[in-house]
């Protein structure tokens, strides 16, 4: 066997287990579903209620997925909230009235996400600088041109946007997007890319001798995770009505925080999108379960950090090989 | 073994967590004035009101067992938020004690918008009677608070206001008028030239770009007026110390527009330890700052101070109950801004609070009537 | 010719280089900027954050990441006020203060040692955990207590300059020694380098990951009780701008952030550095947002010019 069939088959090897690695994450969910649908007082009486429920947690699991893509290929993402305040803001000047303008906005928007993944991941790359203060350094970038698109929140999004987001036509939308980049997701999964995509996560010189072009990948991999996080400005833009320059800032946290608790690992390679969005639900499930026990939310805080923790106290034993080194 | 052990503890941890936070169902804590709202018995009386979205709720003079009442503030922390809240808690306990509300929560989205537009769906899930509203985004909430108000939901907003139309009730001052009176009155002082520093509050934020709005108007109407240049910080001292003493060290300055309470006593704090001659600097009614200028006052300096009124809270707890009770109102009640100059300084320092206070004299019941009585 | 080469090859030297062409250029292009007054502000602003610079760069170099750095900043900070507030001796309150800050620290040690949590990830809920207990314990109210004593400690002046400063310096000398002259510098670069190499030649890791957590923990709280002096009151989101600084600092100064590489000295041209960027961007007469693009441009310059990594790919 040469080189590059034993990577992949090495590979392949992990994929069997990969509900039995997420079983923690399947507890933990089902736990804050539970724990959600008791407390939500409208949740199990009224449809409508998926609605407004399903936009509160669209955004951070897409967010979710998008830094799941950057962990997959052994980075991390800090400028994923400004990227995400900058996608906002470019959503509410590029939206126009009507069917066409309202497309027109979307396709910039996710143009822009895709952008913004290709020009960190080029400087990842060609500059063979590390991920995290890559794109710490593109966080303070993202942030200036978000304020040069719109100095305090404004812009417009079409009404019509807006309501089918909220209500549209009798399905809960958001729920639907995220769904259906899952089954985009498991395709890319099984083409060559996603392949690459894993095994340079997982080691990025053994892909690199099996030939694997590491390059092209880790930036198709910050374009599409670029796309992720444009999919979430695109759904919170419909919550708010309005381009925000600042309303990213707290998902960057959040976001690495969900993957986390997703399954995702830090040394890359490992990680399955279904997890991120499981994740992210957790995190937001928390402050719900919070706000309806009528517990101060100062405890969320607290809670949210410590749930992390035991979460993956739990999972990192039963794959994580070489313990606790590096970031 | 080990493995086995820390999979099992690790487990039972978020387990316990879980069950922590369903426990705390019926405890809730007193920390922020927040009365827990027994989930299950309002689930209950929820099942009446079925269908809350097909149905609108009336206003109604007087509620069996009160009003259920929410505040959904983007900050609770910063201490011009905590004396609102203080001032809100008193009005709140006395409509309590009357029977006319019977809940009241704070909900604190903690900076975070997103977080708030969640906590308002909430709040409407709940059936809250009405929803008093701080907003984290001039434009974001729009959507959340039409959504509240097409269902039946009063929404009185103070403070910091959101642009739509359907929102009940908007009560607060103008931040364009803010800024307009701040840099009036510097433009006055320094005869109308001289070189200075406007001093805005964090970028992105509506509040900080309307007093920057009104301040410029002012300034570019005064031609000898030169701009050294537009600092932005955090409301806090000692960012705006940090962003401010490099610029005081490489320009000459005349004169600072400081568009925040923090922001004037981080610059007067800065001139004094720089050891420069005293210049006019304007700011907010922020307890440091307005010691700082009392200490000073012998010295030759002037100031002037305007005010974001704390009771604008208890105005907004107010009305809503008037609106609730079916009394007429006024959309938008705009309040004049007070402010204080070397002439009514003496009427509010010395004083037993902390530097973390903004001292305003209490509001009367005749003002709440003259402000909140339409066409008054 | 070729010594010159070799020394431009050390991150380290190109960091102190860059940081005095910058100075230089300051002072004598930036009116005011060559006064005393000014230069000692700047050492101020550099001290205060310095020290959370200081342990945030031997987590870095042990292969680790603080991400807890903003929020026990805070924690210092403001557990010295709530001790001062409550009538406590000045030396009782800075005492307790720290106490609180390394039992984090250890906190950090523990879970990323037996839970096998990775460093990122631990700091941050770690900051998460500490947010909150700080909110629920003050009631979202900043508690007021200063004192002269506390002032004059940070930003008192017998020698020129501030006493903030030469207290950074003591604390610099101390983990150089540290770092450099100590078989636990050794420890730590090797823990960086690759974990399970050291520990097979008898590193003990779980010690060291204490002690590192724990200085980490001990720096950032010294940053805070001193920002307390320095501004005479505190408020629970003092330490935040720190959390980014700290890295963007330890990175420029020339220390990997991959670990096991780089010299300690690093971290005073990297802090310097920051802070004279900043004080640039602030005086030029430009948008924030501009302000702000130009930051994380400046910040990728430095790196593509001496922070790249040797490996491929």
């Amino acid at each position: 066997m040469n080189e590059r069939t034993k990577a992949v088959v090495s590979l392949k090897d992990r994929l069997p287990g990969q509900h039995k690695k997420l079983l923690s994450v399947y507890i933990t969910f089902f736990i804050f579903l539970v724990a959600e649908l008791v407390m939500d007082p409208l949740i199990l009486k009224s449809y409508s209620r998926m609605w407004p429920l399903s936009l509160q947690f669209a955004p951070l699991m897409l967010c979710a997925m998008s830094q799941g893509c950057i962990m997959l290929v052994g980075g991390i993402n800090l400028a994923l909230g400004a990227s995400l305040s900058l996608a906002t803001t470019i959503a509410a000047v590029t939206m126009f009235e009507g069917t066409v303008g309202t497309a027109g906005g979307i396709v910039a928007t996710l143009g822009a996400g895709m952008v913004i993944g290709l020009v960190m991941g080029l400087v990842v790359t060609f500059g063979r600088l590390p991920d995290i203060i890559v794109t710490l350094a593109f966080s303070y970038i993202w942030n200036g041109a978000a304020l040069l698109v719109l100095s305090k929140p404004g812009g417009h999004i079409p009404g019509a946007y807006s309501k089918f987001l909220q209500s549209g036509g009798g399905i809960p939308f958001a729920g639907i997007i995220i769904l259906l980049l899952l089954v985009l997701w498991k395709i890319v999964k099984n083409t060559r890319l996603g392949i690459n995509i894993y095994a340079i996560g997982g080691n990025a010189r053994a892909s690199f001798e099996s030939g694997i072009n590491v390059r092209l990948t880790k930036i198709l991999a910050y374009m599409i995770s670029g796309l992720f996080m444009a999919g979430a400005a695109l759904v919170l833009v419909g919550q708010t009505g309005c381009g925000d320059p600042t309303i990213g800032n707290a998902y960057g946290t959040k976001s690495i925080a969900a993957a986390i608790l997703g399954g995702y690992s830090f040394s890359g390679g490992i990680g399955q999108m279904k997890g991120a969005v499981l994740g992210a639900f957790i995190y937001i499930a928390i402050e719900n379960v919070l706000f309806f026990s009528g517990l101060s939310s100062f405890y969320q805080y607290i809670i949210q950090g410590a749930i992390l923790i035991a979460a993956i106290g739990l999972k990192v034993v039963s794959y994580y090989r070489g313990g606790g080194e590096g970031v | 073994m080990k493995k086995i052990t820390r999979k099992w503890l690790g487990s039972m941890t978020a387990l316990c967590l879980a069950a922590v936070s369903l426990a705390a169902c019926g405890g809730g804590s007193s920390n922020s004035g927040t009365t827990a709202a027994p989930a299950q018995t309002n689930a209950a009386t929820e099942t009446t009101a079925a269908g809350a979205d097909a149905e609108t709720k009336e206003a109604s003079t007087g509620k069996e067992g009160g009003y259920k009442i929410g505040w959904s503030t983007i900050y609770l922390t910063p201490s011009w938020m905590q004396e609102t809240s203080g001032l809100m808690d008193a009005c709140i306990e006395k409509y309590k004690a009357e029977g006319v509300i019977s809940d009241y929560t704070i909900a604190n989205a903690d900076g975070d918008t997103s977080v708030q537009i969640s906590q308002i769906e909430n709040m409407i899930a709940e059936g809250y009677d009405a929803i008093i509203l701080d907003a984290g985004s001039s434009d974001a909430l729009n959507q959340v608070v039409e959504k509240a108000t097409s269902q039946g939901v009063i929404v009185v907003n103070f403070d910091s206001l959101v642009t739509t139309d359907k929102v009940t009730c908007r009560i607060g001052t103008s931040d364009v008028e803010y800024g307009r009176l701040c840099a009036q009155w510097l433009v006055d002082t320094l005869g109308g030239k001289g070189n200075i520093i406007v001093f805005s509050g964090p970028a992105g934020v509506a509040v900080s770009d309307g007093r920057e709005k009104g301040a410029m108007e002012i300034l570019e109407q005064n031609p000898d007026i030169n701009i050294i240049t537009t600092l932005h910080s955090e409301y806090n001292s000692a960012p705006a110390m940090e962003v401010l003493n490099p610029v005081l060290d490489a320009n000459d300055v005349d004169g600072i527009c400081a568009l925040g309470g923090s922001l004037a006593s981080a610059s007067l704090t800065a001139v004094l330890d720089k050891g420069l001659d005293m210049i006019p600097i304007c700011g907010e009614n922020y307890n440091g700052f307005l010691r700082q200028w009392s200490d000073l006052v012998d010295d030759g300096f002037e100031s002037f101070a305007v005010c974001q009124p704390n009771w604008l809270g208890v105005l907004a707890v107010e009305q809503s109950i008037r609106i609730l009770n079916g009394e007429a109102y006024d959309q938008d009640v705009v309040v004049p801004i007070p402010s204080i100059d070397n002439n009514n300084l003496s009427e509010f320092v010395p004083n037993d609070y902390s530097d973390d206070w903004y001292p305003i004299a209490d509001i009367t019941d005749d003002q709440i009537k003259k402000y909140l009585t339409p066409g008054a | 010719m070729s010594r010159c080469k070799e020394w431009l090859k050390d991150t380290t030297n190109l960091a102190y280089l860059t940081m005095i062409i910058v100075w230089l250029t300051t002072i004598v292009t930036i009116k005011g900027f060559a006064r005393l007054g000014h230069n000692v502000s700047t050492l101020q602003t550099a001290a205060l954050m310095g020290f959370a610079v200081l342990g945030q760069a031997i987590v870095v170099i042990s292969g680790g990441i603080d991400m807890s750095v903003s929020e026990i900043i805070t924690l210092g900070s403001v557990t010295c006020a709530a001790c001062i507030k409550a009538g406590m001796p000045l030396p009782v309150a800075i005492v307790l203060a720290l106490l609180a800050c390394m039992l984090v620290g250890a906190f950090n040690a523990t879970s990323i040692v037996f839970l096998k949590v990775p460093p990122i990830i631990q700091t941050i809920a770690a900051g998460c955990i500490i947010e909150g207990t700080l909110l629920v314990l003050t009631n979202g109210t900043p508690p007021a207590g200063c004192g002269p004593v506390l002032s004059w400690m940070s930003k008192g002046k017998p020698l020129t300059v501030t006493n903030a400063f030469w207290i950074w310096m003591a604390m610099y000398g101390l983990l150089w020694w540290l770092m450099n002259r100590s078989k636990f510098g050794r420890y730590i670069y090797a823990i960086g380098t690759n974990v399970n190499t050291a520990r097979n030649s008898g590193v003990h890791v779980t010690k060291m990951n204490y002690m590192i957590y724990m200085i980490s923990g001990l720096c950032a709280g010294i940053s805070g009780i001193l920002m307390l002096g320095n501004i005479g009151s505190t408020y629970l989101t003092i330490g935040d701008p720190y959390q980014l600084y700290s890295i963007a600092s330890v990175v420029i100064g020339g220390i990997a952030i991959t670990g096991g590489k780089g010299k300690f000295s690093g971290v005073i041209a990297g802090t310097i550095l920051t802070v004279l960027i900043r004080d640039i961007l602030n005086v030029m007469s430009i948008s924030e947002a501009f302000r702000n693009i130009f930051q994380g441009l400046l910040v990728l310059t430095l790196l593509l010019a001496y922070g790249r990594e040797r490996k491929a790919g």
